[in-house]
Formats: C-alpha cells, sequence, structure tokens
C-alpha cells in the first residue's frame, strides 16, 4: 500500500495508472465528469501536462483544462 | 411478395458515439451519399436512407447525431435522446436499434450503448472498427459480448463494404432479440426508480395521450428509462426535464425519491454511473483479450508534438499558412482556363447571335455574371479540400483543443472554434455544427460570430480586390497569399473581439468547463474528402446557377433599362450615359451619399446593394455593370477584362476610382458586413427567433460601415488616396 495521499489531477505526474479519489463541483459537473468515465474509483493515465491537460480514460484520450483538473483528485493505483 | 414485412419497412435507428464510424457505416449500408467527419458535430442534421435487405424487403435507417450519453447535454445529443424516447412530433419512435460501436474503444461506446439497450427495443451492435482494434491489440470475442448484452454483435469495417455481408444478414433478420441487460443497482436506488416507473406508467395508462398498439414489453422499460433520467436530473434542469419527458405529473414524487435517496445512500449519485462503468469494465475483459487502458502508439507520439505548448502552435500555423497559400498556388491555373472558357463562350455568343437585347443579355448578363464566380470555384475548391482532410484526419480536435487557450480568454470553449472553422468555408455549416456546444448562450454568442469568419464567397471579392491593389506581377503570390491571410487573421480577431464583447455585456456567462474527447488520429479517405469537395462544389455552383444567375439577369435588367434616348455620333447610344441613366444607375446614385465618405462611388453602391443577397454577386455585379458599359473591343482582348477595368475606372475628378485606399475600405467593409441572406435564415431556424438574426445583421453591418469609414477617412487624413 502507498502511503501518497490523494491529489489534484493538475498536479500529479504523467505516465503511472492512478485512480480517481473523488470529485469536487457541483451536481452537472460531477455528473458530467462521471458520464465521460471520470468517475470515483476509474483507472486514469496522465499523459501529458502543459496549459491543459490529456489523459487516458477508458481507452480514450480526453483533453481537459487545468481547472477543470484542479477538481479531480486522484490517488496512486494500489490494485496493481 | 407476399410477406408481411415487404409491406412495412424496419425501421432502424443509427446511434453510436462520435467518431465510432456511425456515418461512414451508414453512408456504406444505405449508399447515400453523405458528409463523413472526425470531429464532433458533423452528423447533426437528420439524415435517413434505406437499402434492400436480403429477401427483397425494404430496410429503412435513420441516422442520429453522434452522442455519449442518454442525459443529453448538448442540442444534438438531445435529438437523438428524444427519438430514441419518441418524444419528437416529427419523427416517429424507431423500431429498432443498429448501435454502432468502435471496437478500440470498446468501453468508452458500451457506456451510451447500454443505455440504449435499456430501452428494451430490438437492438443489433455493429462492431466497427475490428481491423484497428486488432493492430492496436485489442482483440474482442464477439460471441461473448454478444451473450453479456443478449443481443447479436457483429464485427464489421465500415470502410470496407465487402465486410458487411454479415450485418445486412443480421438487419434483414424478421425477428430480433431485446437485449437482457440490466444494472444491478444497490437496492435503495432500485426501490427509487422503480416507485417512480410505477407512478409514470399508471399516469400514463391513465392519459388519452398512450398508444394502445404500444405492449407492456415495450413500454415498461422505456418508463424505466425515462423514470431514471428524471432521478439523475441536476437540480437546475430537473423542471425543465420532467416537461419534456412528459413527466411533469411525476416531478415530485422524483423530487421526493431523491431526497429519501440522499438520506439513505448518500453516494447514490455516483453510484449510478459507476456501477454502470464497473458492470461495463466486467463485460469488456470477459470478451476482450486485453486491459482496458490502451494506448495507440502513433496518436501519441504525434500529440506529442501537435498538442506541445510550443511546437503545437509552430505545427498549427504551419498548417494554416499552407492551407492560405496553396488556395492562390494550386488554384491559379484552373482558374485561368476557366477565365479563358467563359470569354470563348461570351464571343461565340455574340458572334452567334444579332446584335439586340437578347443578344446583350445572355453574353453580358449570363454569361459574364456567372462566370465572373465560377472563375473562383479552384480557390474554393482547395479550401475545402483542406477542411475535409483536417476534419478527416482528427487533426480538427486538436485545433480546438490548442485554440482553447485562445478562445477560453473570451470566454468560449475551445469546441466553439471548430464551428469557426468551418465558417472558413460558409457560415451555414459552420453555424450547424455549433449544436455540439452544450452551454445555450456561448452557442448564441458563436452563431452570432460565426459570419465574420471569411467565407468562401468573400473569397472572391478578396482577389479581385486584392488584383486591383497590385497589378500582374507587381508582387509575388506569397505576397498575395499574406494578404490574404491577413483579412482572414482580420475577420477571426473581429470573431473574438466581439465574442469577448458579448460574453460581457448581452450573453453574460462563466467561461465553459474544457472537456473533450482526442479521436486517435487516421489516415484519411482521400474518397470521402473528394467526395464532400464534390458535394460542397455542387451547392456553390446550385447557387450560382440559381441565385446568382437570378440576380445577374435583373441586374443587368436594372442596368440596361430604360434605354437612354439621345445617341452618340457612332450611332449606338452612349454606355456610361446608359448606366448613369437606367435604374440601377438611380438606385447608386440615391446611395451615393451614404457610401461616399467609405470611398464607394454609385457603381459599387450597386454592387453593394446586390452583395446584400449573397456577397459573391459582388463580383458578378461589376462584371456586368463594367461590360454594359466597356467597349466591346476591350472585351475581347483582354481576357482580365474585369480587373484591368476597374484600374481604369475614372472618378469624375479624373482621379483613379480604385485606389489601393478604396480597396482597402472595400476589403473592410466586406470582412465585416453581414452580406448573406441564406446565413440570416439559418440563424433564423437555429436560434428560432427574428431577434437575433436581426441584431446579427445589424451589428455586422454596422461595424463594416464604422471600420471603412475609419480606413477610409483616417487614410485621406495621412496622405493617402
Amino acid at each position: 500500500m502507498s502511503l501518497s495521499l490523494p491529489k489534484p489531477l493538475s498536479e500529479a505526474e504523467p505516465g503511472p495508472v492512478l485512480l480517481v479519489d473523488r470529485l469536487e463541483g457541483n451536481e452537472k459537473l460531477c455528473r458530467r465528469l462521471r458520464e465521460v468515465g471520470l468517475c470515483e474509483k476509474a483507472e486514469i493515465q496522465l499523459l501529458s501536462r502543459g496549459g491543459q491537460i490529456i489523459c487516458n480514460v477508458c481507452g480514450t484520450r480526453l483533453a481537459l483544462s487545468h481547472d477543470l483538473a484542479k477538481k479531480i483528485w486522484v490517488k496512486p493505483n494500489s490494485k496493481k | 411478395m407476399s410477406e408481411e414485412s415487404s409491406v412495412q419497412p424496419r425501421r432502424y435507428a443509427v446511434v453510436g458515439n462520435p467518431n465510432c464510424g456511425k456515418t461512414t457505416l451508414f453512408n456504406a449500408l444505405t449508399g447515400l451519399r453523405q458528409k463523413v467527419g472526425n470531429y464532433p458535430g458533423v452528423t447533426v442534421e437528420k439524415k435517413s436512407g434505406y437499402f434492400i435487405g436480403q429477401h427483397g424487403e425494404k430496410i429503412e435507417l435513420l441516422d442520429l447525431p453522434g452522442s455519449y450519453s442518454l442525459s443529453a447535454h448538448a442540442p444534438d445529443e438531445r435529438v437523438t435522446r428524444n427519438v430514441l424516447l419518441g418524444l419528437r412530433s416529427d419523427t416517429a419512435r424507431p423500431d429498432r436499434v443498429l448501435c454502432v460501436v468502435d471496437a478500440s474503444h470498446l468501453e468508452r461506446n458500451l457506456y451510451f450503448i447500454t443505455q440504449v439497450l435499456e430501452l428494451g427495443l430490438p437492438s443489433i451492435i455493429a462492431l466497427n472498427m475490428v481491423d484497428l482494434a486488432e493492430a492496436g491489440g485489442v482483440f474482442i470475442d464477439a460471441k461473448k459480448l454478444s451473450e453479456k448484452l443478449g443481443v447479436p454483435v457483429i464485427p464489421c469495417q465500415a470502410q470496407h463494404r465487402e465486410t458487411l455481408l454479415p450485418l445486412k444478414l443480421a438487419l434483414s433478420r424478421a425477428e430480433m432479440e431485446r437485449s437482457n441487460w440490466a444494472l444491478a443497482f444497490p437496492s435503495a436506488l432500485m426501490r427509487a426508480v422503480d416507485t417512480l416507473a410505477a407512478l409514470s406508467a399508471k399516469n400514463e395508462l391513465l392519459s388519452l395521450a398512450i398508444q394502445s398498439d404500444e405492449n407492456s414489453k415495450q413500454r415498461d422499460p422505456l418508463i424505466r428509462v425515462k423514470s431514471m433520467l428524471l432521478l439523475t436530473a441536476p437540480d437546475v434542469e430537473i423542471e425543465l426535464l420532467a416537461a419534456e419527458l412528459h413527466m411533469s405529473s411525476a416531478l415530485g414524487v422524483a423530487v421526493a425519491q431523491r431526497v429519501m435517496l440522499d438520506r439513505e445512500l448518500p453516494t447514490w449519485r455516483e453510484e449510478l454511473i459507476g456501477v454502470r462503468y464497473e458492470q461495463i469494465n466486467k463485460t469488456c475483459q470477459t470478451s476482450q483479450g486485453r486491459s482496458t487502458i490502451t494506448n495507440d502508439e502513433t496518436t501519441h507520439r504525434l500529440d506529442e508534438i501537435l498538442t506541445h505548448p510550443f511546437w503545437g502552435w509552430v505545427g498549427f500555423l504551419g498548417i494554416m499558412s499552407l492551407m492560405f497559400v496553396s488556395i492562390f498556388v494550386v488554384a491559379a491555373y484552373p482558374m485561368e482556363w476557366i477565365e479563358k472558357g467563359f470569354d470563348l463562350l461570351g464571343d461565340g455568343i455574340k458572334g452567334i447571335l444579332p446584335a439586340g437585347d437578347l443578344r446583350d443579355l445572355l453574353s453580358d448578363g449570363v454569361v459574364a455574371g456567372i462566370g465572373g464566380v465560377i472563375t473562383f470555384l479552384p480557390q474554393i475548391l482547395v479550401l475545402f479540400f483542406f477542411i475535409g482532410l483536417l476534419e478527416d484526419t482528427g487533426y480538427m480536435a486538436r485545433a480546438a483543443f490548442l485554440m482553447d487557450r485562445v478562445m477560453s480568454k473570451v470566454g468560449l470553449h475551445g469546441k466553439s472554434f471548430i464551428p469557426l472553422l468551418s465558417s472558413y468555408a460558409c457560415a451555414i455549416p459552420g453555424i450547424m455544427a455549433t449544436r455540439t456546444i452544450e452551454n445555450a448562450k456561448d452557442r448564441l454568442v458563436t452563431i452570432l460570430v460565426a459570419p465574420l469568419m471569411s467565407c468562401s464567397a468573400r473569397l472572391p471579392v478578396y482577389a479581385l480586390m486584392i488584383a486591383a491593389l497590385f497589378p500582374a506581377g507587381a508582387v509575388s503570390v506569397w505576397t498575395k497569399g499574406a494578404i490574404m491571410m491577413g483579412l482572414y487573421l482580420f475577420g477571426t480577431v473581429a470573431a473574438l473581439a466581439f465574442a469577448w464583447l458579448f460574453k460581457k455585456t448581452i450573453l453574460r456567462g462563466e467561461t465553459p468547463i474544457f472537456l473533450m474527447e482526442l479521436p486517435p488520429y487516421r489516415c484519411p479517405a482521400i474518397k470521402h474528402i473528394f467526395l464532400q469537395m464534390f458535394q460542397r462544389a455542387s451547392m456553390f455552383l446550385k447557387r450560382a446557377g440559381t441565385v446568382i444567375l437570378g440576380i445577374s439577369i435583373l441586374l443587368w435588367f436594372l442596368a440596361s433599362f430604360p434605354k437612354v434616348k439621345t445617341e452618340s455620333f457612332s450611332g449606338e447610344p452612349d454606355k456610361a450615359e446608359q448606366l448613369d441613366q437606367s435604374y440601377a444607375g438611380h438606385l447608386g446614385h440615391f446611395l451615393e451619399p451614404v457610401i461616399a465618405p467609405l470611398g464607394f462611388d454609385w457603381k459599387m453602391g450597386i454592387g453593394l446593394v446586390a452583395a446584400q443577397a449573397a456577397r459573391e454577386v459582388f463580383i458578378s455585379t461589376l462584371a456586368i455593370i463594367y461590360h454594359v458599359e466597356g467597349d466591346e473591343k476591350e472585351v475581347k482582348e483582354n481576357s482580365s477584362f474585369l480587373r484591368l477595368t476597374l484600374l481604369k475606372e475614372k472618378r469624375s475628378n479624373g482621379l483613379p476610382v480604385y485606389t489601393p485606399l478604396t480597396c482597402l475600405s472595400l476589403l473592410v467593409f466586406f470582412v465585416l458586413s453581414m452580406q448573406c441572406i441564406s446565413t440570416l435564415a439559418v440563424v433564423r431556424r437555429e436560434t428560432n427567433s427574428l431577434r437575433w438574426p436581426i441584431f446579427q445583421f445589424c451589428y455586422m453591418t454596422g461595424a463594416a460601415y464604422l471600420a471603412s469609414l475609419l480606413v477610409y477617412q483616417g487614410g485621406m487624413l495621412l496622405g493617402f488616396h
């Protein structure tokens, strides 16, 4: 078990597979994020982090803004 | 045929995520020629077609807009949902569903598809792009997947027609399964859905609106899906949704159930979606030979460059520059041929027909008017080719990604860039592509500014004015290309500036969240791109053949009548005198005081009035005006007659009319002004009000007038002519 604490996706490192821990934001935004596959416990892989963020969710490349990435809290994948 | 099936055609709805190859499959099955694209928002029209099944029966297909979820975030997704739920009065609910799934993105695709399966309609799943999936190391066991989902799963490759036979056979079957797919929700959630569904079923039975032929097999799942949608709607939307689903009478119960759920199962909102993904994940793992996280190496490598904060922009500007320079270099040769062809045609007519009004009408009105516009067809084709290429390769989404940083500065979503880029070709498809924008205000802002992007109809005007600015050979094609790009840039900056202004004032709202899928890069199907080019070009030619032909004839009439009585020494009426005294001349003179401060004379006034219908008419108008006026010998000797005539035009004080400053002022006017009846009609339809098109017309024309005034008067003050 890793001791790393959850942190926003905007601060995560590209590469390893992460798990979504929790989402911040209003009901509408959360439903939106969950529907694209960013629901709690989902696997996510950060691919690149420039001005915006590209990540891999459910085998698709998703692009999202930095502000949005701050609302997605991730933790290391302890399952593996 | 005695079979019942031949009497009543089967109606399939074709559904799937954006980018799953749905439209390609639809085209391959129906043979209906349509536009195919790789970015969200291409399939927004209602498209239907049919093919003849294996037993000679007619099988109808309705291509629904690509969707990610039945929750329907954008207007086009709402169309899909409402058709599937039978809520649209203009479209009957389909009897069956053909679900198209991108095999390389199975998990993501199944989120929406399982929602559709739960509707209880007989369904078939077309497992598309199996070749791409296998190349990426994903092997899907269609049989196992079919067992899990309870409906036939048929592998195919929409791009290769020969792989479609099994699918056609399956679609032709008389009897079809309904899916037994069901979600295992926590009991509290299940109870809430059951309670709401039971109540709605009762309400519906009581109401007169219920269709008697709907059996419970179809009705019950439908009501359950509707109940689930209502239950999960965000607070701010629930009332509206209840009305849309015809479930207003159940609203109270839905709200009560939500309160109860919040108490009993605080995480119910995430469970509702999480359970679906978990179950899909299990399904995928048993039927798929690889982990769910897959990476397309090529796409990843390309994206490292093309979405890079620095190199991405270099690539973007490079592609855009290449596009605009090509418009000039590649298109120059065919343009010359077309120009020569029309000159020969005009001469031919003059040779065959005896002198008179008919001959003048044909050679000066019809041939000159239409020829002036068709000359620009090659440039328009090149532009359409590039836009098709960008759509087909998947680059368009990257352009939106890069542009989001700019767009978010003016309060818009990166996705708004896609309609704006399409508007470079034509504002009409651009405005239609705004249907994927989720927020209504952002969508309206995008619609309002889209016509500021320089469309292909402006291209002829730009080209002619640039040619008039610089006589042949004075500057290189590259300089002309750069000026052209500058004009496009000016329009783009104006569009962004107005978007910012509108977001700050009349359509105030927060900058939307940026979240979009980047489809994998794909090798473009040249066949499809050429097909699109051909379709768009024929639309352009149709306009040339109808609107422009009509206006050309009308203008010729206005410029040629009433006939001047006074005759010159040669026995022919003086041509300049004739135009001056004609109806068109009167109109131009009437307008002259208004447009004189912009540096325009009365002849340009005639052109501007005519161009209110469609911008490119300006060229044909000038062609007609100067043909009517010009010396026939000159017409014969010079192929680029119009350009030269413009340069020779003199004002009453002897100074040339088309000075660089006037050309510039005219260019600025055309960049900003709203001169397109078709666009206004589309805006009226899309915004469902007259207010917005009127507003759009006023603000754009006003801005054009002011900007031209500034350019001309400012230029004069600085000592330019």
